[in-house]
């Protein structure tokens, strides 16, 4: 449950729930979340859930900081908590093959796992979205199983190609765009995260459930090809 | 050097890890729209530290604020801060900044920009797939439906030279810094490092009392965080900042300063004062 409530600058509130990254305190700020589009307040400028907080911005020409902080104080005390099957479950192709796996065999070496093992793992259990951040449409998902969990790289690198999958810690992530960046690249995924020209940009939103699933080679040029000829069946992802 | 085109921006997508952007100095943003007769986030043009030499076809009113420029329409000097009609063919040549450093110049009507995600404000990456009409460089060209409202007579006043106080608010995990990098905090003198931008303004020089760093799960971050990275640096968010961070937010930027800081550059000094939120809105 909630922790404390907080100024976050002098329009935003910032909502802290227990300080942990567990998909049980997440659906906690999904419920909040939830709650309180459906109330439809008037002067809330933005809603940013992240692992265990939620940042509520208001227009302090139209809702105080106290007011704001009472309605959500009388929200949570009746929060229904969020079911896992609430957020959408989406079905991600990943090559994880040279030349995209970058890190495939410095994380071998450091896990004492095989590469097999490693994608075995990664493709194993379904991730939730916790929020996005970084880049728009970076989706940071977990949380990644114990023996996967490796800390970012020393040095990170000047250019990560886009929608290479990475890991750091407890999270897995997809960069949406080419962008420097810490994280362990794993593999890339056909699919992209982000389009910008797209009348929604953002192929996840928090909430969301991820399952990553291995293709070869010669799938993941296919699935390429078939993204930029606008001939891809999307329902694949979903199914 | 640097200019874009700015207007409300994009604070509802913040969900989507999508930056804010907008005027650094939104004060001065919304003072050269309401002299035109646009609406306060019509978008304007913000230049920094240099202007841009503008060549103006057709009939219209502009005007120019912010820091102090040197300002020249066809080589005659014309007064920032106020609405100056213009008729066929002119040219504005905006010198460098004798105070402050960034200006905004608004031109009265409907900016024909085809907007990303609600908003004209030039994207701080990928700017040329996102935003390419916002993507400012040596010969753009911007088509203006010109339309003149009726302008309202008001005084601006004069642009003084920051004070270099920024008022900040105790920010989430103040209270979780030890009590010497807190008063470190407030008795030292920053200076704006050379390696800040749109983005961010990094503060030299670090705390040096800070030893044993503040862990924190990644959480939101709004332009006016103030972050405190592990090696003691001060690093404030400025309106292209990313959306989530994993450092202690040691405070935020009260808004109306955070236009003060727009104006600063590289070089000028800042020094922080503790206000309360009763205070910001008193």
């Amino acid at each position: 449950m909630i922790q404390e409530m907080v100024p976050l600058g002098d329009s935003a509130l910032l909502v802290n729930f227990e300080s942990q990254i567990s998909i049980k305190i997440h659906q906690q700020v999904l419920s909040l979340v939830s709650e309180i589009e459906h109330r439809q307040l008037v002067g809330i400028t933005f809603l940013q859930p992240a692992y265990c907080s939620l940042a509520i911005g208001f227009d302090p020409a139209k809702l105080s900081f106290l007011e704001l902080k009472s309605t959500v104080r009388k929200i949570s005390q009746k929060l229904i908590s969020h079911s896992k099957s609430d957020g959408r479950l989406i079905h991600l192709p990943v090559c994880y093959q040279p030349p995209y796996a970058l890190d495939l065999d410095e994380i071998s070496q450091r896990t004492g796992l095989t590469k097999e093992e490693i994608v075995d793992r990664h493709t194993g259990i379904s991730y939730q979205v916790f929020m996005l951040g970084f880049l728009p449409g970076f989706p940071y998902l977990g949380i990644l199983p114990k023996p996967l969990q490796v800390p970012r790289k020393e040095t990170p690198r000047l250019q990560i190609p886009e929608r290479s999958v990475g890991i750091a810690g407890l999270q897995t992530g997809i960069y949406p765009s080419s962008s420097p960046g810490g994280w362990n690249i794993l593999g890339v995924t056909p699919v992209p995260v982000f389009n910008g020209s797209n009348k929604n940009p953002f192929l996840l939103r928090v909430g969301d459930r991820v399952k990553f699933q291995a293709i070869g080679m010669d799938e993941y040029k296919s699935a390429v090809r078939l993204i930029a000829e606008g001939a891809f069946d999307w329902d694949t992802l979903y199914g | 050097m640097q200019t874009t085109v700015q207007d409300h921006g994009r604070m509802s997508y913040r969900a989507f890890g999508v930056p804010k952007s907008g005027p650094m100095d939104a004060g001065s943003a919304r003072k050269a729209n309401l002299l035109v007769g646009n609406p306060d986030f019509n978008p304007v043009l913000e230049f920094t530290l240099q202007g841009p030499v503008i060549e103006l076809l057709g009939q219209g009113y502009i005007a120019v604020t912010g820091g102090v420029f040197d300002l020249k329409l066809n080589q005659q000097s014309i007064p920032q801060n106020q609405a100056i009609e213009l008729k066929g063919k002119n040219k504005l040549a905006i010198g460098s900044a004798q105070l402050g450093c960034r200006g905004y110049i608004a031109v009265a009507g409907e900016w024909l920009l085809s907007p990303w995600l609600e908003s004209c404000s030039t994207a701080p990456q990928n700017t040329a797939q996102l935003t390419p009409d916002s993507l400012i460089q040596k010969g753009s060209e911007i088509s203006i439906k010109s339309m003149v409202r009726d302008l309202l007579e008001f005084d601006i006043p004069a642009t003084s030279a920051p004070s270099g106080v920024i008022r900040i608010l105790a920010g989430p995990e103040y209270h979780l810094i030890d009590t010497d990098s807190i008063k470190e905090l407030f008795k030292t003198t920053f200076t704006i490092s050379s390696q800040s931008n749109r983005m961010g303004y990094r503060l030299n020089a670090p705390l040096s009392r800070y030893q044993e760093p503040v862990d924190i799960i990644s959480s939101a971050v709004v332009p006016g965080t103030i972050q405190l990275t592990n090696s003691g640096q001060l690093i404030i968010l400025m309106a292209d900042a990313q959306t989530t961070g994993g450092y202690p937010r040691i405070a935020n930027v009260v808004s109306a300063d955070l236009d003060v800081l727009g104006q600063m550059k590289p070089g000028d000094q800042i020094r922080f004062q503790l206000v309360s939120l009763k205070h910001v809105f008193q």
